[in-house]
């Protein structure tokens, strides 16, 4: 199986590519170029380096957001194009959820690692749950949020109900503490802290390096911040462990998380006191 | 040839498929011309909000496209080359169309030709008359350009004046709003101005003799045509909308005034506001025509649905020996089938692109 990933929520961005079971490339887009000038030239080049062509896809996967706006229509309709002219499927997931797996993974890692040097850390906090988060610039001097928690298996019964981005989370291991958000970080670490105030949490993100203090100063030393891979790898990894999601190309849904501009400022205008919408003619 | 044509400019998310004639005359025939209008979405802001209009392209791109190809009876590997609109128009617009197309055009392994939105409309009047006769001075008027173009011959466009503000479309929908009459503004007007007196109300109409102090494009005349011409034939549609915001002012009149007019009122605003725009459009459209001695006028995009400058330019027209060319209502607003029409006469000029191209929002002609 041939997948092609893409990844255009953050300036570079990302391909990558899964052959068969292994991921055969992860490559980091030119930040100096925009997605429009880059796609889909990138993902060919990409598939040439490795003797294919768009023909050869299987499955095409892009990460639906959130991020930047433009840089994400920009992806999702790429890939509508390919998919569509190819009459192929599309794998989607949300950058919240594959930052959330990224730091998953890397904690299993981490703990594989210790284990091996015959540490144990994780005792300081045997009382106290782990969860991973994700804590993506969301410009504006907000981010955006969302917080799982690991679990060994979810069984299937307690699947029902849940929307099509909580099943692939909690068939990869991943149950939904608080949902796709953006806020001030402040307020978000407040949230959090004030839900679970003993836990221990593994946050990833673009935005760990700007806006880690709130979270610090909530959950002190049982905080662990990480910078995340390039997304399209763990993409491809996770449409490759989940063929069986994936949609038609009419019908991926980006994850926007803010809402419109527009709908924002009329809502402003709407709470303020009626003698203060005062009228401009236009 | 058969091309299929992507526009994603601004509201109407559209897709076509054009095809050759083999008739030099009447060159291009549409097999299919689909458009998924927002106008339902935009209505209830009062014009286009652009990042309503981003999302909703990227819902409507697929099943469009899909739909244009079964419409004109056709499957992906019949199509031998694909043209989008790369501007002017809404960025976030643009990019939708323009990296669907993108990736169609790699992945069929078919050219890709760019596209000005403005002669999309241009040849949106060859597409249903065949060639003008030529040289033609053609308008293009809508809710977002209101632009003035020489064209000598098939395929060379020189703008000769251009809207400095508002353009007509958003003056009507501007005034609409102001008078509580709903969005998109044009039809409304048109409508109700029949009703009216076109005289009631004495509203100005812009001269433009000076140079533009705003930076904008150059307008650039054909090679020996009087350089004092040059600003002549621009456009001015702000005046006009403040006029008819300080009338209806002066009746104490809030914004959504309708409650405080008659309907005969409302319907002598209508058209004597309708008046003037017609006026400045056709006054500069036939000035043109006299000067560059063209021998057709054409009036493309939204704002030439309008009923009464259909009905006038086609009386002055008349009078002056000229015939005038419209383009039917579902070419005459945003639609893919002109960008597929524009795109063969492009790509017979020998122009396509490369993977790396981007939308402009200020692309000009």
């Amino acid at each position: 199986m041939l997948i092609l990933a893409l990844d255009t929520t953050t300036r570079p961005g990302s391909a990558a590519l899964w052959h068969r079971d292994r991921l055969v490339e992860v490559r980091e887009g030119d930040p100096d170029r925009t997605h429009a000038e880059r796609l889909p030239a990138d993902l060919v080049a990409l598939l040439t380096t490795h003797a294919h062509t768009l023909a050869d896809v299987d499955i095409f996967a892009v990460v639906s957001g959130p991020g930047g706006f433009t840089g994400l229509r920009v992806g999702i309709a790429t890939i509508q194009g390919l998919a569509l002219v190819g009459h192929r499927p599309v794998f989607a997931a949300s950058t919240l959820l594959l930052l959330a797996l990224a730091a998953k993974d890397k904690g299993i890692e981490a703990s594989a690692g210790q284990e091996g040097k015959g540490e144990d850390t994780r005792g300081q906090h045997d009382s106290s749950e782990c969860f991973v988060g994700a804590w993506m610039h969301a410009a504006r001097r907000e981010v955006f949020t969302a917080l799982y928690k690991p679990v060994d298996e979810v069984q299937a019964p307690e699947l029902a109900g849940l929307g099509a981005e909580d099943i692939i989370a909690a068939r990869v291991g991943l149950v939904t503490l608080d949902d796709a958000a953006v806020d001030a970080p402040e307020a978000v670490a407040a949230r959090w802290h004030a839900r679970h105030p003993s836990a221990r949490l593994s946050v990833m993100g673009d935005a760990v390096s700007d806006f880690a203090d709130p979270l610090r100063a909530r959950f002190g030393n049982a905080v662990s911040l990480c910078s995340p891979p390039p997304l399209a790898g763990v993409l491809a990894r996770l449409a490759a462990a989940l063929p069986d999601v994936t949609v038609s190309p009419h019908a991926i849904v980006p994850t926007y998380v803010r809402r419109p501009d527009a709908e924002l400022a009329r809502d402003r205008a709407l709470s303020r006191p009626r003698s203060d919408r005062e009228w401009v003619g236009g | 040839m058969k091309i299929l044509g992507i526009e994603s400019s601004c509201d109407e998310t559209a897709a076509a498929v054009v095809e050759e004639r083999g008739d030099a005359a009447r060159p291009w025939q549409a097999r299919s011309n689909v458009i998924a209008s927002q106008v339902a979405i935009h209505r209830a802001w009062g014009g286009v909000v652009p990042e309503l209009a981003s999302r909703q392209h990227l819902r409507d791109i697929c099943g469009v496209a899909e739909r244009a190809l079964e419409d004109g009876r056709v499957g992906w590997r019949d199509i031998d080359a694909l043209a989008v609109t790369q501007g002017p128009g809404l960025v976030g617009s643009l990019l939708v169309g323009l990296s669907f197309a993108k990736s169609a055009a790699a992945s069929l392994g078919v050219p890709l030709v760019p596209v000005h939105h403005l002669a999309g409309h241009i040849e949106s009047l060859v597409l249903e008359h065949g060639e003008l006769p030529y040289p033609a001075s053609v308008l293009v008027v809508s809710g977002g350009h209101t632009s003035l173009y020489f064209v000598p011959e098939p395929g060379r466009y020189h703008l000769v004046g251009r809207t400095r503000d508002d353009a007509a479309g958003e003056a009507y929908d501007k005034v609409a709003k102001l008078l509580g009459l709903g969005y998109p503004g044009g039809p409304i007007i048109d409508r109700l101005a029949t009703q009216g007196n076109e005289h009631a109300i004495a509203f100005p109409v812009a001269r433009l003799t000076h140079r533009d102090r705003n930076p904008a494009p150059e307008v650039l005349l054909p090679e020996g045509f009087e350089k004092a011409l040059q600003y002549r034939t621009d456009f001015s549609f702000s005046g006009l909308k403040t006029a008819v915001m300080r009338y209806v002012k002066s009746r104490d009149a809030g914004p959504g005034a309708r409650s405080a007019f008659s309907d005969h009122e409302i319907a002598d605003i209508c058209a004597s506001f309708q008046r003037v725009v017609i006026e400045a459009l056709l006054n500069r459209t036939f000035d043109a025509a006299r000067w560059y001695n063209a021998r057709s006028i054409g009036i493309a995009g939204g704002v030439s649905a309008n009923s009464r400058l259909r009905a006038v330019a086609t009386a002055r027209g008349e009078q002056v020996g000229l015939p005038v060319f419209v383009p039917s209502l579902k070419l005459a607003t945003d639609n893919a089938a002109m960008i597929a029409a524009a795109g063969l006469r492009r790509f017979h000029q020998g122009v396509t692109a490369p993977l790396s191209l981007n939308a402009h929002a200020n692309l000009s002609l």
